[in-house]
């Protein structure tokens, strides 16, 4: 074993990628130690590369400490290796990973989210969710655009809330973003509908949301509401693409959605107001 | 014919990840299942368990699993094939290389085609530089090519080929290179032939793998898929120690290098996307 150390220190850039190899072959967890030493010093790519291979095929289970300091190393890649590293890890690393979830730097905070994904098993979901309460702006987001990939139904409820406590556009999109993704329901698309238009009125829309808020009430097949916020738009074209492949995408689930006469008006207007042929052969077909 | 149940493939399929590195998954048990069950016939060996017990402790010098790795690997390839991949060698990385060796007095290229099948594409490399290095005769070539399939390594040696492997290949270049056998087949010339060494290698063998070096290209395409995660990074680990400094390595269309290491650079070349080292 020691033999494999002295080789991962060889001058000779080729024994350096070979020690990387034979380590992993051993499965030693005592091994990967060297690995972490060897990494933070190394400075041949194709040696980090096979230290990081290796390291990802290795219990490193005694060693996360070490490998959490890399988080805050000024080198992308091995901020981002760290992120597989611990994504290798599964389900040993969650424990680990959460209780660091108050580090200081909301950077380091944001790649133990990535870490948290990458384990890609389920309990790494809780851990996720707690990011949403997280101070930083882009550590909350993440966490947003990983529960959406994870299609996380429990978290809406939490999502709402801080929809209506935040201010800030990008959270609030990624928000949207990530109800269009999971399988939301009616109520949910009304909830975010009455803080965007209170006292339903449809004209306090901010436009920034109006893509989102489109497909949302395509999605959960709330007509009412498609058409009342379409009503709002001055001019139709400039959101013409979104409003037909959200009808598109309703008529696909729900049947009576493209018979409404609301629904059918504003096909009308598009196929009228559109410059674009493939649009309105859309439009007609959907009303075929 | 013998029927392979889901135990018996997996089972299987470990004995030949353990020797070869190539790995067998489940949905591949059809097309395994079949090619395993004609060779048992052929042994006139009742079950497929006798004949994995067979495989482990009556075959000593591995002359049985030599023939059941030869039934189990696929050797469809032909000439020229993946023209937009060869054509940024040829007119790009080939000429980059021999200006750099012109530069340092330096006049040998030495190429490495891993898992060369029946000898299509190390055979097509060598006509590539034939055609496109200038002052040819000046050059010392060396193409190595090798398989861990002793069948297609002797249809390599012999070079004859019938039209399914021919059918990329250029009139001018069939005319300038081959000779007609038959109405069904060619047989290359000689001064190509000459050109390529052929090695029996399994590329899964740490030891027999670490001992190429000194190499201006690599090709290995097609063959990755094969290979599970560790064997697959191991090798391409080995295509960087083994190329040299600003040498170039190429993969099949579908796999590339810059998925399985970030010690390669990459460059455009022409239209095509090539990786060096």
């Amino acid at each position: 074993m020691d033999e494999f150390a002295k080789a991962l220190n060889d001058p000779d850039e080729t024994e350096r990628i070979y020690a990387a190899q034979d380590i992993a072959e051993t499965k030693n967890p005592n091994m990967s130690i060297h690995l972490i030493d060897r990494l933070q010093i190394e400075g041949s790519q194709a040696v980090r590369d096979a230290i990081v291979f290796s390291l990802n095929n290795l219990s490193c289970s005694g060693n996360y400490e070490k490998i959490f300091d890399l988080f805050s190393s000024s080198d992308p890649y091995l901020r981002n290796s760290t992120i597989d590293i611990f994504g290798s890890e599964g389900n040993e690393a969650i424990f680990f990973l959460e209780s660091h979830m108050d580090h200081a730097d909301g950077e380091v905070r944001k790649l133990i989210l990535d870490a948290l994904f990458a384990t890609g098993v389920p309990g790494a979901l809780p851990a996720i969710r707690k990011g949403l309460r997280d101070p930083s702006v882009n550590v909350k987001i993440t966490a947003v655009e990983y529960l959406g990939r994870l299609e996380d139904r429990e978290s809406v409820e939490i999502m709402l809330e801080i929809f209506s406590n935040e201010t800030e556009a990008m959270l609030r999109t990624a928000i949207l973003e990530m109800l269009c993704q999971i399988e939301c329901r009616k109520t949910d698309a009304e909830d975010f509908v009455s803080i965007l238009a209170p006292y339903g009125d449809f004209s306090l829309m901010d436009p920034l949301y109006l893509p989102h808020m489109i497909r949302l009430s395509s999605k959960t097949g709330d007509a009412e509401s498609l058409c009342s916020i379409v009503n709002t738009i001055a001019d139709i074209n400039i959101y013409a693409e979104d409003i037909v492949y959200a009808i598109e995408q309703a008529d696909r689930i729900y049947e009576e959605f493209i018979k409404e006469d609301c629904v059918l008006e504003i096909m009308g207007k598009i196929m009228q107001a559109t410059e674009n042929d493939e649009l309105r052969l859309l439009c007609e077909e959907l009303m075929d | 014919m013998a029927n392979i149940t889901a135990e018996e493939f997996d089972t299987l399929s470990d004995f030949i990840y353990k020797k070869t590195g190539i790995r067998f998954e489940s949905r591949k048990l059809y097309f395994i299942s079949k090619r395993i069950g004609k060779r048992i016939d052929e042994l006139g060996v009742e079950t497929v368990a006798e004949y994995i017990r067979m495989l482990r402790f009556a075959d000593p010098v591995n002359q049985e699993f030599q023939k059941l790795t030869d039934l189990l690997t696929i050797n469809e390839t032909y000439f020229f094939r993946d023209f937009p991949q060869l054509q940024a060698f040829a007119e790009h990385c080939l000429s980059e290389v021999e200006k750099k060796k012109n530069a340092v007095k330096d006049n040998t290229i030495r190429i490495w085609s891993a898992g060369c099948s029946t000898g299509e594409e190390p055979y097509t490399i060598a006509i590539i530089l034939l055609e496109m290095l200038n002052y040819f005769s000046t050059w010392k070539i060396e193409i190595i090519a090798n398989d861990i399939d002793l069948t297609v390594l002797s249809k390599a040696k012999q070079a004859v080929y019938g039209k399914r492997s021919l059918r990329d290949v250029p009139q001018e270049y069939l005319d300038r290179y081959f000779i007609k056998k038959d109405s069904e087949s060619y047989v290359l010339q000689k001064k190509v032939k000459k050109m390529v060494q052929f090695e029996h290698v399994n590329l899964s063998e740490k030891k027999e793998i670490r001992k190429k070096r000194g190499f201006d290209f690599i090709f290995c395409r097609n063959l990755l898929i094969y290979f599970d995660d560790i064997s697959r990074k191991r090798l391409v680990d080995q295509f960087y120690v083994a190329l040299n400094e600003g040498g170039y390595v190429f993969l099949g269309s579908s796999e590339s290098p810059g998925r399985i290491s970030t010690a390669f650079k990459l460059k455009r070349a022409g239209g095509y996307i090539v990786y060096y080292k």
